[in-house]
C-alpha cells in the first residue's frame, strides 16, 4: 500500500536508465522486509529506503552548469532577510508570535489527535477485526443501539459465514476481589474471555501457552503489573504461574502472565478469566442463551473479504434468528464496527472499553487549522504591505541580473527561515509545556508520539514535513509573484504601487480572519454556556452530600438478608451526621439494565416494549428527593425474601406515557406484565435524570429488590468528616465480614461525564483567546503600514481643518465595512455549527442573543482598539511634521 | 575527476563485486557487505558508492534479462574493469609496503 507514490517520486528524480535497477533493488528489499517484519514495518522501511535515494543529486544527469553560483546566492538572501527582519522588529515580532503561538498549540492537539486515533493499531491484522455490534427495534423505533448483544451471535456467526476467519467472545465485571495468600485484592477492570481471546489479538502473552490458557474452567490470566500486586515486592512476576488464586469464592489456576496491556488499546484489564469459569459459575444460558445480552464479541474476516459484503447478510442474519422480535422482544439489526473505530465511537450504549468523542478530537483539529491559518494571513498580509518597501531591493536586484524565478526564491528562503525559526520555538515551547498538557488530557504525550504516530494510516513525521513544504510553498508564492512582478524600470523611476487586486485579496484575507473570530468567541459561548447550563440543570433529584459505600459482593444472598441489611440501614442511620440511607442496583449516572419483553393491557398494540430497570429499596425515594406524583412510594412490605413474590413497581412520568395511559391516576392500580408475570403499579414518580444531559429522560421502573451488589446511598447531613467516615466502615465490617469497605462521592462521579465537555470548553477559551490576540497583532500591524502611506495625506487633511475624530472615522472606515460583513456572515456561520454540536445533547442551553451581541460587540471592541490607537497618534500629529520633509 | 584513489568503503564495494563476480547487483551486494562487514548499509549508499566507482572506470555495468522476482524489474550487474583491478592491486600493495615498513618495535 502507498508505494506507489514514492516509486513515481523516483522514477521522476532518477536517472532514467538507473531508475529500473532502483526500484527493483527497493522492491527486492521489500519483499525480504515484508517475510522478516510485516507489512507495517516493510512499508515504513520502504518509504525510508525511497527517500534516502533523494540525497544523491548524482543519481539525476547533470543538466547544467550553471547552478555553481547558487550557494553565495542562498548565503545572500539569507543575510538580506535576516538583516531586514531585524531592522524591522514589530513584523518580525508580530509574524513570530503569531506563528509560535499557532504552531505551538497545532503541534500540541496534533499530539492529542495522533493518540486517540492510533488506538488498538498494535493488533496485527487489525483492519480486518471488527466488533459485532446491533441495534434493536420496536415498533419500527430504535430503542438501543449499543455493544452489548447474546453469548450465541460470535459462535453462530462463525458457523454461518465463511468469511469469518475467527471470533472472541467476551463479557466483564466491573469488580472483584482476588483472593491470594490470605490477601484480598481489588481489581476495578477484568474481562471474562474464551480461548480464542488471546490467539485472536494481540496481547503479548510472558508466560503460558496462548493456545491452552483460557481452554478449561477456572483459569486465569493475569498481566505483569498485577501479578506483582498480589505477590510480594521483588518477586518475579513469573513465579505465580500454576499457583492457584480466588475468584469469587472459586479457585482458579493461574495460567498465563501477559505484558500489560498498551494503554493505547480500548480494552483495558488486569486479569482474564477463562469463560467456561463463568459458564461453570453462571449456567449453560451464558453460552447458549437468545435472550440474555451482556456478551462482546469480535470477529476477524478472511483477507479479501469485505464488510459491504456481508452487512446485507447480517441483516438477513437477525431477521433469521430472532424472527421480527419473537425471540428476544425486539428486531435485532447486527453491524460490524472496524475495531479500530471502537475508541472513538460515543454514540454506542453500554461500551466495555474506554471511549472518546471523536467529534471533539477533530474539532480541536479544525479549530487548530484555523488559527494557524490566521497567523498565515498574517504573515501574508504584512508581507505584502510591505511589498513597497522591498520594492526597490527588487528593482536592483533586478537591473543587475536577476530574473523573476531568483526572486520568487528568494522569498521562498525568507519564509523559510521565518517558519523555521517559528517551528523550532513552538516544538521547544511543547517540550516546556507538555506536562501541563498532560495534566489537562490525563495522558501520557510527548513529541514522541508524534514522531511515531500515524494520521489517515501515513506514518505522522512524512505528513508533517508534507503539510509543512506545502504550506510554506502556498504561503510565500503570493507574496513573492507580488513582488517578483515590480518592473526594475518601474522602480527605478519611482512608479511603482500595489494594483488594485492585491489590496482587494488583503480585505478578502482580513475578512476570513474576522469571521474566524467571530465562529470561534461565538462557539467557546456556547461551550461553555452549554456546560453552565449541566452543572446547573436541576436534575429532578438530590445527588449532594451523598456518599455511595460499594455493595457486601462477597457475602452470599439468603433469606435472612433483607433483614441483615435493614438492620444495617438501621444503625448507619444512628450514626450522627447521617440523614438517610438506602440500597439500591444502580446509582445516579449509572446506565440502567432494560427488560425488553414489557406488555401493557393499556397499549395492545405494541407487542413489546422496553423499560429500564431499577432495583431500589423503601428508602430511594425519600434519599434522592423523588416526588411521588399518584400513588404511593415503595413501602417495607413491598419486599420479599422470594423473589417471585415481589410484584409491585413504580413508575416515572415517561414510562406512563411510553405504556399508552392516558393520565397518572389511570396508571396507578394498573397492570403491566413482564418476566412472564404481573405487576401492579403502585405509584408514579418525577421525571429524574437517571443519566447525563446527553440522554433523554427514559421510561423507568423501579423495582423493590435488595441485592448483595446493591450500593448503599448515604446521605450525610454536611461535607463527610474522617469521623463519620470510620464510623461507617466499622458498621460495614461488623454486618459484612469478608468485604473490602470502598466508597465515592455521587457528585464527584456524576461530575466525571462532563469532563470532556469542561476539557473541550477550558480548550475553546484557550484557543478565542489566542485567535483573537493574533487578529488584533495583525490588525495592528496592518494600520501601522497603511498610516505610513497617509501620513501626508492626513496632514493635509488637517491643515484644511479635519477633526481628529474625522480623521479616525475616515482611517477606520475601511475596516469597519470589513467588520460588518464579517458579522453578516461570521454570526449565521457559527450558530448553523453551534446548532450540530447541540445535536449530540438531548438537553441543551438556549444560546442567548444577548451573548451573541456581546461576543460580537468585543470583536468590534477589540479589532478597534489597535485602530483606534494608531489612529490617533498619527491623526494628533502636527501636520507640520508629516508635510516639511517635502 | 577528484583522483582516482579509493575510499575505504569504495574499496570494499569494489571487492564485493569482485567476489560475487556474475551476480553483484544493488541488494545482492548490500546483503554480502552486512554479512561479511557485519556493518549495516542502506541500498540507497551503495548505489552511490556503484555509481561513483563506475564514473572513475573501476566498473562496468550491464542489465540482465528480465527477472520474476522484484516485480519483473532487471538487474543491474556490475563487474569490476581492469582499471578497477589495477586500483585494487595498487591499493594492495600499498597497504603491504606500509605494513612492512613498520619497525618491530612499533607494537610493543
Amino acid at each position: 500500500m502507498l508505494r506507489k507514490p514514492f516509486d513515481w517520486m523516483l522514477q521522476k528524480c532518477c536517472h532514467p536508465q538507473l531508475y529500473e535497477a532502483i526500484s527493483g533493488d527497493l522492491q527486492e528489499l521489500y519483499d525480504l522486509d515484508l517475510e522478516a517484519y510485516g507489512q507495517r514495518k516493510a512499508d515504513r522501511r520502504y518509504w525510508i529506503n525511497s527517500m534516502l535515494f533523494l540525497r544523491y543529486h548524482r543519481l539525476r544527469k547533470r543538466q547544467t552548469s550553471k547552478t555553481h553560483n547558487n550557494m553565495s546566492l542562498i548565503k545572500n538572501y539569507v543575510k538580506v532577510s535576516w538583516r531586514d527582519l531585524l531592522r524591522h522588529k514589530t513584523y518580525t515580532s508580530i509574524n513570530l508570535v503569531g506563528l509560535v503561538s499557532a504552531m505551538t498549540v497545532s503541534l500540541m492537539i496534533l499530539q492529542y489527535v495522533v493518540y486517540e486515533t492510533g488506538f488498538d493499531r498494535f493488533h496485527t491484522d487489525h483492519d480486518r477485526i471488527f466488533r459485532v455490534v446491533n441495534d434493536r427495534y420496536q415498533e419500527g423505533k430504535l430503542v438501543q443501539h449499543g455493544t452489548i448483544t447474546y453469548p450465541t451471535i460470535g459462535p453462530t456467526l462463525a458457523k454461518d459465514f465463511p468469511e469469518i476467519e475467527s471470533f472472541t467472545r467476551i463479557t466483564y465485571n466491573t469488580r472483584a476481589y482476588i483472593g491470594y495468600n490470605n490477601d484480598l485484592h481489588l481489581t476495578e477492570q477484568f474481562l471474562i474471555a474464551d480461548e480464542h481471546f488471546l490467539p485472536f489479538f494481540s496481547f503479548e502473552l510472558l508466560h503460558g501457552d496462548a493456545e491452552t490458557a483460557l481452554e478449561a474452567p477456572f483459569q486465569a490470566v493475569l498481566t505483569e503489573s498485577f501479578a506483582r500486586r498480589l505477590l510480594k515486592p521483588g518477586d518475579d512476576p513469573g513465579q505465580i504461574l500454576g499457583q492457584s488464586i480466588d475468584v469469587y469464592g472459586a479457585p482458579a489456576e493461574v495460567t498465563g502472565i501477559l505484558r500489560d496491556v498498551p494503554s493505547q488499546s480500548h480494552l483495558q484489564f488486569d486479569m482474564l478469566i477463562s469463560y467456561k469459569t463463568f459458564i461453570a459459575m453462571a449456567g449453560e444460558e451464558a453460552d447458549n442463551s437468545w435472550l440474555w445480552s451482556d456478551f462482546y464479541h469480535y470477529v476477524k474476516l478472511n483477507e479479501g473479504s469485505s464488510t459491504e459484503t456481508l452487512a446485507p447478510k447480517l441483516v438477513e442474519f437477525g431477521k433469521r434468528y430472532f424472527k421480527d422480535g419473537e425471540v428476544s422482544g425486539g428486531e435485532e439489526k447486527f453491524f460490524l464496527q472496524p475495531l479500530t473505530e471502537a475508541h472513538m465511537d460515543i454514540t454506542m450504549e453500554y461500551e466495555i472499553g474506554i471511549v472518546v468523542d471523536g467529534q471533539v478530537a477533530w474539532t480541536m483539529l479544525v479549530i487548530a487549522g484555523f488559527i494557524l491559518l490566521i497567523a498565515w494571513i498574517n504573515y501574508i498580509n504584512l508581507t505584502t504591505s510591505r511589498a513597497l518597501q522591498r520594492a526597490k531591493e527588487v528593482g536592483i536586484r533586478k537591473s543587475v541580473g536577476a530574473g523573476r524565478a531568483h526572486v520568487i526564491f528568494q522569498y521562498l528562503v525568507e519564509t523559510l527561515m521565518v517558519n523555521g525559526i517559528a517551528l523550532f520555538t513552538s516544538i521547544g515551547l511543547v517540550w516546556l509545556l507538555q506536562p501541563f498538557l498532560n495534566q489537562l488530557t490525563a495522558l501520557n504525550l510527548s513529541l514522541g508520539t508524534l514522531w511515531s504516530g500515524e494520521l489517515f494510516g501515513i506514518p505522522f513525521a512524512l505528513l508533517f514535513v508534507f503539510a509543512f513544504v506545502l504550506s510554506l510553498l502556498l504561503l510565500s508564492l503570493y507574496p513573492a509573484m507580488l513582488l517578483a512582478g515590480f518592473k526594475a524600470k518601474d522602480v527605478i523611476h519611482g512608479r511603482y504601487k500595489l494594483e488594485g487586486e492585491a489590496v482587494w485579496l488583503r480585505k478578502a484575507l482580513v475578512l476570513f480572519q474576522f469571521i474566524t473570530a467571530i465562529a470561534l468567541i461565538n462557539g467557546a459561548l456556547a461551550i461553555s454556556e452549554q456546560v453552565d447550563f449541566m452543572l446547573n440543570k436541576e436534575l429532578g433529584l438530590d445527588i449532594e452530600n451523598t456518599l455511595v459505600v460499594y455493595g457486601p459482593s462477597m457475602t452470599q444472598w439468603d433469606s435472612t438478608y433483607i433483614s441483615k441489611v435493614d438492620q444495617f440501614k438501621g444503625e448507619l442511620q444512628g450514626l450522627t451526621g447521617v440523614k438517610a440511607v438506602s440500597t439500591s442496583g444502580r446509582v445516579v449516572g449509572d446506565r440502567m439494565g432494560r427488560i425488553f419483553q414489557v406488555k401493557s393491557n393499556s397499549n395492545p398494540g405494541a407487542k413489546n416494549l422496553a423499560l429500564n430497570l431499577v432495583r431500589v429499596d423503601h428508602d430511594f425515594e425519600e434519599l434522592y428527593d423523588l416526588q411521588v406524583l399518584e400513588g404511593r412510594g415503595f413501602e417495607p412490605t413491598d419486599h420479599n425474601n422470594d423473589p417471585y413474590l415481589v410484584d409491585n413497581v413504580v413508575i416515572n412520568e415517561t414510562a406512563v406515557a411510553y405504556l399508552g395511559f392516558g393520565s397518572l391516576t389511570q396508571a396507578v392500580g394498573a397492570s403491566i406484565n413482564f418476566y412472564d408475570r404481573d405487576w401492579t403499579i403502585i405509584g408514579v414518580v418525577n421525571d429524574f435524570h437517571q443519566l447525563t444531559l446527553h440522554e433523554k429522560i427514559a421510561p423507568i421502573a423501579l423495582l423493590p429488590y435488595y441485592g448483595t451488589e446493591h450500593s448503599y446511598s448515604i446521605k450525610l447531613e454536611n461535607e463527610p468528616t474522617e469521623a463519620v467516615l470510620s464510623n461507617i466502615q466499622q458498621l460495614y465490617d461488623d454486618a459484612f465480614p469478608g468485604n473490602y469497605f470502598d466508597y465515592f462521592f455521587l457528585e464527584d462521579k456524576y461530575l466525571r461525564h462532563y469532563r470532556p465537555e469542561m476539557r473541550l470548553s477550558y480548550v475553546s477559551n484557550i484557543f478565542t483567546i489566542l485567535s483573537i490576540i493574533m487578529v488584533i497583532l495583525g490588525l495592528y500591524g496592518l494600520t501601522t503600514m497603511t498610516l505610513e502611506k497617509k501620513v501626508k495625506e492626513i496632514g493635509i487633511r488637517k491643515v484644511l481643518g479635519a477633526r481628529v475624530v474625522q480623521l479616525l472615522f475616515h482611517l477606520a472606515r475601511d475596516f469597519a465595512v470589513l467588520m460588518l460583513i464579517a458579522l453578516a456572515l461570521g454570526v449565521p456561520l457559527s450558530l448553523y455549527v453551534i446548532g450540530l454540536w447541540k445535536a449530540d445533547f438531548a438537553y441543551t442551553a438556549q444560546l442567548g442573543i444577548g451573548s451573541v451581541a456581546m461576543a460580537c460587540l468585543l470583536v468590534i471592541v477589540f479589532t478597534g482598539i489597535p485602530i483606534a490607537l494608531q489612529g490617533r497618534r498619527v491623526a494628533s500629529n502636527n501636520p507640520v511634521n508629516a508635510l516639511r520633509n517635502e | 575527476m577528484k583522483g582516482t584513489n579509493l575510499g575505504e568503503l569504495e574499496e570494499i564495494v569494489l571487492l564485493v563485486v569482485a567476489n560475487l563476480y556474475d551476480h553483484a547487483y544493488g541488494v545482492a551486494i548490500k546483503l554480502e557487505i552486512e554479512e561479511k562487514c557485519q556493518r549495516k548499509i542502506t541500498i540507497s549508499t551503495v548505489h552511490n558508492v556503484l555509481q561513483r566507482l563506475q564514473e572513475k572506470g573501476f566498473l562496468e555495468s550491464r542489465y540482465s534479462e528480465p527477472t520474476h522476482e522484484r516485480g519483473g524489474k532487471r538487474k543491474l550487474l556490475f563487474r569490476v574493469t581492469k582499471t578497477g583491478q589495477g586500483a585494487l592491486a595498487h591499493s594492495r600493495d600499498m597497504r603491504e609496503s606500509l605494513w612492512r615498513g613498520i619497525p618491530g618495535l612499533a607494537f610493543e
